[in-house]
């Protein structure tokens, strides 16, 4: 079967939003450069809330980072809330108390769980949700702060980064993290951000409350919120220059089980707020969110190709020696696709992301291996979806 | 807790038509460009398979030469050496040609006969040193139409899987019998052959209708 009509229709649309993250880039160039490093004079009530089951290996440095915060610290409240851990994570946590820690303990319910439990206790007028195997940097709370800069701002993510990548598998994912906070800035600038990560994000309580907190039976919790802030029309903003470092998988295997979650979650989350594809919600519903599903299907017209390819080889491999490639449309499209990407990455990433390591084969890595990967993903959780039938959803 | 959705009503949101509209220009004009620039470079190809041709031909009017000068058996190593080579640069052409034409449409009638011409060439070359000198492989004509040939297709891949097989061990030759080429026209008339798709195994025993890969095997082995 001939398929390379598929190729060129997904080919242009990608051309189109890689054309549109420039132009949107280009527009707020001088916004981003101004935007940096720009410190807080708005201290409200924070509650820094660390759900923690099972780190006892990180969650003292996730406290003594959260402790050199640069923030008054009459105005800071730091509440670790121990998810029933069983490996000695709430002895670790409440090492702390004496430094003014609140430690608390309660049975096992989940991370959605525990955080609304937490929200309920917050004395923060803000709240900071950190993972308990992430460090914040001392400046990035007042780096965040100052974009709540208007009443229907509801959250502000941060820059989630990772310190040192000793292995491919870590690499790859350093690129991505910061690949993935270029794209949220830019996204933040036609107001489409969807996610608010989990390592840390801050919070206005009210909103959380009125929204009736995070959802238990989403397995990405933290693109649900932000989905559900959205759909309610708040505005999420994104902070580039906020480093906080979280801890990854270190081994490929370690990788496809947070990933084959994070991909059924997300699944079922643009299932779930599939309503929302609708200008009605603006550049979000028009753009964005159906982009996010025209990636579903580029992914399943991937494997189509693959499992084609694979059906009816073609008949002249291995035996066309001299001259074998021959360059033709689809190269030059992608070339045309990878000197944007390039743009970004010399224009972009490394004018944000000034004090990290960014080398042009790591990114041309992370360019080559990270379709590769997402494609195992989809196929683990396509495969999970269907040997549990579907269970974790709705 | 409820999934109670807050009471305010989702606000009216700004949509970036202009920034849509640019963008939507922009790509199109990119993609547009692209895909002419990448069919040009595609039929940049049809130049360098001429290329390749001409160096064949070269290859083969020196062989000829050599063939007049001195017809002799202690010539044998070298007519088996250079016909090697003009064998495998005729193949290679033509699976180019075949390639660009299956897989991208791209095609030239003019090269197309010199490639049978070539070709042609080619077979009777190797004709003439089996005789003198004897051989260790096999030929296959094989005779097809791009018009109203439904096994041609599948012909053409079963001898390719032979190829991929026996290697050097088969020479295979194949011809478009209706592209009113004169020499194909003789060499239709020696193995009379009148439909498509027919293969010729060892220039004397012609088969008419899809032959799978595996009974060209038997044949080439019954010989």
């Amino acid at each position: 079967m001939d398929l390379s009509f598929l190729e060129y229709a997904f080919s242009f649309v990608s051309l189109f939003m890689a054309v549109l993250v420039t132009l949107i880039f280009l527009k707020n160039l001088p916004a981003i450069s101004s935007e940096a490093a720009r410190r807080s004079g708005y201290t409200p009530y924070v509650t820094v809330l660390i759900p923690a089951f099972n780190e006892s290996e990180y969650i003292a440095g996730t406290i003594e980072s959260v402790l050199s915060l640069d923030y008054p610290k009459s105005k800071l409240e730091v509440m670790v809330l121990d998810d029933g851990s069983t490996d000695g994570t709430f002895e670790a946590a409440s090492a702390f108390s004496k430094k003014g820690v609140r430690v608390l303990r309660k049975k096992n319910s989940g991370k959605a769980d525990t955080m609304n439990q937490g929200i309920r206790l917050a004395k923060g007028e803000l709240i900071a949700s950190l993972d308990a195997d992430s460090y914040v940097s001392p400046y990035s709370l007042r780096r965040m702060l100052i974009h709540f800069d208007s009443p229907d701002v509801a959250a502000v993510s941060s820059a989630v980064k990772i310190k040192d990548a000793r292995n491919l598998v870590e690499e790859v994912q350093r690129m991505e993290y910061l690949y993935a906070l270029f794209s949220r800035k830019v996204i933040n600038y036609i107001n489409a951000v969807q996610v608010t990560p989990g390592p840390f994000s801050v919070f206005r309580k009210d909103v959380l409350i009125k929204l009736g907190g995070f959802d238990k039976a989403s397995l990405v919790e933290d693109q649900e919120i932000a989905l559900r802030m959205q759909k309610n029309g708040y505005r999420i903003n994104s902070s580039f220059d906020s480093d906080v470092y979280t801890e990854i998988p270190h081994t490929f295997s370690e990788l496809l089980k947070q990933r084959t979650r994070w991909q059924r979650g997300g699944f079922w989350n643009s299932m779930k707020y599939l309503d929302m594809v609708h200008p009605r919600y603006g550049d979000l519903g028009l753009v964005v969110l159906p982009f996010c599903l025209f990636s579903y299907l580029a992914v399943i017209a991937g494997v189509m190709i693959f499992i084609n390819n694979m059906l009816s080889p073609d008949p002249y491999q291995g035996l066309l020696t001299s001259g074998g490639l021959i360059i033709g449309p689809m190269h030059v499209l992608m070339a045309v696709w990878l000197l944007l990407a390039l743009f970004w990455f010399y224009f972009g990433m490394k004018r944000m992301f000034g004090n990290e390591r960014l080398t042009l084969p790591s990114y041309i890595l992370y360019l080559l291996l990270y379709p590769v990967f997402t494609s195992i993903f989809w196929i683990a959780a396509a495969y999970a979806e269907i040997r549990t039938g579907g269970k974790f959803s709705w | 807790m409820v999934n109670g959705m807050a009471d305010i009503p989702p606000k009216t949101r700004s949509i970036s038509v202009s920034l849509y509209m640019a963008a939507l220009l922009i790509s199109a004009l990119i993609f547009a460009a692209g895909v002419y620039l990448g069919q040009l470079l595609e039929r940049q190809n049809l130049g360098s398979v001429s290329a390749q041709m001409d160096l064949a031909n070269q290859k083969a009017s020196s062989l000829e030469l050599l063939y007049l000068v001195g017809d002799s058996p202690r010539y044998c190593p070298v007519y088996a050496e250079e016909l090697l080579q003009i064998d495998k640069e005729t193949e290679q052409a033509g699976y180019q040609l075949s390639y660009l034409e299956e897989k991208k449409g791209i095609f030239d009638n003019d090269l197309k006969k010199r490639y049978f011409m070539l070709e042609s060439t080619a077979f009777l070359l190797s004709q003439k040193v089996r005789e003198k000198c004897g051989a260790n492989y096999s030929t296959v004509l094989y005779f097809y139409s791009i018009q109203d040939c439904g096994a041609c297709k599948q012909q053409g891949t079963e001898l390719l899987n032979l190829k991929k097989k026996l290697g050097d061990n088969v020479k295979i030759y194949s011809f478009d019998g209706e592209m009113g080429s004169a020499i194909v026209g003789a060499l239709k008339a020696d193995h009379s052959v009148s439909s498509y798709p027919s293969i010729v195994v060892d220039g004397n025993r012609t088969y008419s209708g899809l032959s799978t890969e595996k009974q060209v095997l038997d044949l080439i082995m019954a010989r």
